[in-house]
């Protein structure tokens, strides 16, 4: 890339080794080039909070008070996207929930079908549900039932998401050697990742219900 | 060398400003040595008047002094009328922003809020013997974005560059970092006179990065001094069947007096509140203990609890894993509210750095980052309030959660509905709650210049940008042709870019007169002195010089006699040049050095004292 000032070489996202001027980053680069880092799903939240921290003291606008308003600029937008980067790439959720974006294959928006393994037993609880709504059938016992539905779906959301974190270290291996397979696990990802949103949608329905303390997250 | 940049808290009952002295922030005083200005401002006959000054007036021109202005800051009529009661000065009914009305005049809350900090502005000149251009202005770490605009429309209306608008809590954080230069994590706990903020920081290695911030910017002081005013209220209606609800002077005795007695039983177990009533010719009475005000109390302190729970449940983390807690602001001296927050955190909060000051110490280290003078430290703070647009069905949808690192940004694609179509609006909001109409508007936006096509194809793509204010910036540009599309905003509760111009112009404007009102003052006190100095020195210098000579000091000295209670500010000015040559050589032969040093010294270079 060349510097804006100087024309000089220059590498994006940093300042010109020939003029000191900071430079944009690159147009397509994405969460994980921001951060300077290769494109993996497992992250160590302190090597991300390093390069965090480091790009932030780089970018941040407090150090352009004095430069130009195109430099100024330039480190808004950069700071901007490294904050963005870091926000996302540090919830292991939506940092998948980003590459499948990135690759073409979004998560679907919306409430979606329940999955087929508990196509059942939602049934059921939605059933639950909407009596306890309507102060139908015995109360103190249909809270006691629907605890305890909270409890069990609380587990199986938790079980979803540490089988999608497993698969995290087998997609960084695979996508470097095989597209193809790669895919494949990408698309097991997302059929788990509709799993735990339609989980959690049940279980936040469930907590408002039961005024529980703590929140689904 | 690094800028001359100041640090100003803009508080609901008090202002400061401080600035980097070496190595260490220091509150800057006034000629009295005072370093709260009280952020009140009365509107006399002459030049308006804030501070100390201003707060005398608080009683005898009720009407015409305003105080707690912050709490009208980026807010409409609606949102205030429920606290008018309490008010002794008008507000005028009206769509938008609040205007406070004072005689014939009406005024906005920026414009108000200018006055103190132009006030500031001059405490630190005075004191550094320099211009002062460029500040950075605290606000509440729970303000939205109308109310951080308002501020900075405010700093520029006082003729400042607002380098920086920077939240109270995480300011105090810096000042205390800067002292102590501990790590960990910590939760500030900051409770003044109109406003509660809590936020929670993580400072490692020079950066203090804020993980959550909650709170509410409307729960102070001035909220528990209501509880002890509505009892006082009451309490005189039954006692003495007087209703002084609708007396705003005897409203605003009473509210000082809540105030001052609360105050009192931070220290003490009991009091004595004394409220003379001359007006209705009774004085009321009555013993209060700390218990009975805590009672009072208690469920304002509660509610500051709710927010520090949800801050650090955004944080992620437990009560047990903060390394420390520190207080923020004068309501934190009340007992009941330690209690609480030691019972809350299960630890023992810090508030070494005095609670007043530690804020405006604070703005002044960000100030130093700003100017360059310190490097080594980051403010990494958040947007307080989720930011989105309301679409069909009066939803609002998120495009940035609360508690996101700032500056951030976030794209959204429209499109336009009807074939030819180039104008697209969309509705700005910020507030965590489901539907459009139970948040906070902030603005309107119209793209225009979008070129006609069909409808739906044109893609309009959207960039929100929120920078290191908390201020949000808007811009857009149509995808298939790669213009720009212009972007004209409606704040809901703000005054647009034209009417802080124009509000500029008239400052100017009055300023001069202003300026003109100050420099009349200043001349008649500089002409009393010398008028007296000479009559004195004329009683004792008479036998040195000629009669000749001291016919000609006369006659100067009853010219300006003449001049001194006029108007005219040049003919005053010449007038006591005359003098001061015709003193000139009776100032050299007197004998008594005071004398003469008063006839020598007499330009009064200093602003005489405020009335
Ligand atoms: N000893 C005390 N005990 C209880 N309250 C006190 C004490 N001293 C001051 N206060 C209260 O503190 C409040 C003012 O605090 P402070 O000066 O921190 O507020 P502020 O900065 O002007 O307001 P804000 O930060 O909300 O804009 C007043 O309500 C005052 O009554
Ligand atoms: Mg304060």
């Amino acid at each position: 890339m060349r510097c804006w000032n100087c024309h000089e070489s220059a590498p994006a996202g940093d300042r010109c080794p020939a003029c000191g001027r900071l430079q944009p980053f690159e147009e397509g680069g994405d969460h994980w080039s921001r951060l300077g880092l290769p494109r993996r799903l497992s992250l160590g939240g302190e090597e991300l909070e390093a390069r965090f921290h480091a790009l932030n003291r780089r970018f941040h606008p407090d150090y352009y008070q004095r430069r130009s308003e195109r430099e100024q600029a330039i480190s808004l937008e950069n700071s901007a996207a490294v904050n963005v980067a870091y926000r996302t790439l540090r919830d292991p959720i939506a940092r998948v929930e980003y590459l499948l974006g990135l690759m073409g294959m979004p998560l679907e928006g919306g409430q979606g079908q329940p999955p087929a393994e508990l196509f059942e037993e939602i049934m059921e609880l939605q059933e639950r549900l909407q009596e306890y709504r309507e102060v139908r059938g015995d109360g103190a016992k249909l809270e006691r039932r629907l605890a305890a539905d909270r409890a069990d779906l609380g587990a199986r959301k938790a079980e979803v998401e540490s089988r999608l974190f497993g698969l995290y270290p087998r997609w960084d291996e695979l996508a470097e050697r095989d597209g193809e397979a790669s895919r494949g696990l990408l698309g097991e990802m997302r059929t788990l990742l509709a799993t735990r949103a339609y989980l959690r949608t049940i279980l936040r329905d469930l907590d408002e219900v039961l005024g529980t303390a703590e929140r689904t997250e | 060398m690094a800028d001359l940049v100041i640090g100003i808290d803009l508080g609901t009952t008090n202002s400061l400003v401080a600035y980097m002295d070496g190595d260490l922030p220091r509150v800057i005083p006034d000629r009295e040595g005072r370093a709260l200005l009280p952020s009140v401002v009365t509107f006399g006959p002459d030049a308006p008047v804030v501070g100390e000054g201003a707060k005398r007036q608080l009683i005898r021109q009720a009407d015409r002094t305003v105080y707690s202005i912050k709490r009208f800051m980026g807010k409409g009529f609606e949102d205030v009328r429920e606290e008018l009661r309490y008010f002794p000065f008008r507000v005028s009914p009206s769509q938008e922003v609040v205007r406070i009305r004072i005689g014939e005049r009406e005024l906005t809350p920026p414009e108000i809020s200018a006055l103190i900090l132009r006030e500031l502005k001059q405490w630190a000149k005075a004191h550094l013997g320099r211009e002062v251009e460029k500040a950075v202005i605290t606000v509440p770490a729970y303000f939205n974005d109308s109310q951080r605009q308002a501020t900075k429309d405010a700093g520029r209306l006082a003729g400042l560059e607002v380098m920086r608008i920077v939240n109270e809590p995480t300011a105090a954080c810096l000042a205390y970092g800067l002292q102590r230069k501990k790590e960990g994590i910590i939760a500030v706990y900051d409770l003044g006179g109109g406003t509660f903020d809590i936020s929670i920081l993580k400072v490692k290695e020079g950066i203090f990065e804020v993980l959550a911030t909650n709170g509410n910017t409307h729960l102070g002081g001035d909220d528990f001094d209501r509880e002890l005013v509505d009892l006082i209220l009451r309490e005189v209606r039954e006692r003495h069947g007087a209703d002084l609800a609708a007396d705003p002077e005897a409203m605003q005795e009473i509210r000082l007096g809540a105030e001052a007695a609360r105050v009192r039983l931070s220290a003490e177990e009991w009091t004595v509140l004394t409220i003379p009533f001359p007006q209705h010719g009774f004085t009321f009475r009555r013993e209060i203990g700390r218990a009975e005000l805590e009672r009072l109390l208690e469920r304002l302190v509660q509610e500051t609890l709710e927010p520090c729970r949800l801050a650090l449940a955004d944080a992620g983390l437990e009560a047990s894993q903060l390394d420390e807690v520190l207080l923020v602001g004068g309501a934190t001296r009340t007992p009941l509210v330690r209690r609480r927050v030691q019972e809350l955190f299960g630890r023992v909060p810090h508030s070494e750095l005095n609670p007043d000051e530690v804020v405006a110490l604070g703005a002044a280290v960000q100030a130093h980052i700003l100017a360059g003078g310190i490097t080594h430290m980051l403010l990494l703070d958040v947007t307080p309030l989720s930011l989105g647009i309301e679409t069909l069905g009066g939803v609002m949808s998120v495009i940035i959660p609360r508690n996101t690192t700032v500056p951030t940004s976030a794209k959204e694609q429209f499109t336009t509905s009807v074939d030819g179509q180039t104008v697209v609006d969309f509705h700005v909001l910020q507030g965590e709650r489901e539907l459009a109409k139970d948040n906070r508007s902030l603005a309107r936006f119209e793209l225009r210049g979008i070129p006609p096509m069909p409808a739906g194809i044109p893609r309009l793509e959207v960039t929100f940008l929120i920078d290191a204010n908390g201020i949000l910036q808007v811009s857009a540009r149509e995808l298939r042709s790669g213009t720009a599309a212009s972007v004209e905003v409606k704040p809901s509760y703000g005054l647009t870019d034209e009417e802080v111009e124009r509000m500029l112009q008239e400052s100017y404007e009055h300023a001069e007169a202003d300026v003109r009102a100050r420099l009349l003052i200043e001349t008649r006190n500089e002409a009393d002195t010398v008028l007296r100095a000479t009559e004195k020195a004329l009683g004792q210098g008479a036998g040195l010089i000629g009669p000749e000579e001291a016919d000609r000091i006369r006659e100067a000295l009853e010219a300006l006699r003449a001049v001194r209670d006029g108007e005219d500010l040049d003919l005053l000015r010449e007038r006591l040049d005359r003098l001061n040559q015709a003193t000139l050589h009776l100032a050299e032969v007197l004998m008594d050095s005071v004398l003469r040093e008063a006839l020598r010294h007499r330009r009064v270079t200093e602003t005489p004292e405020k009335r």
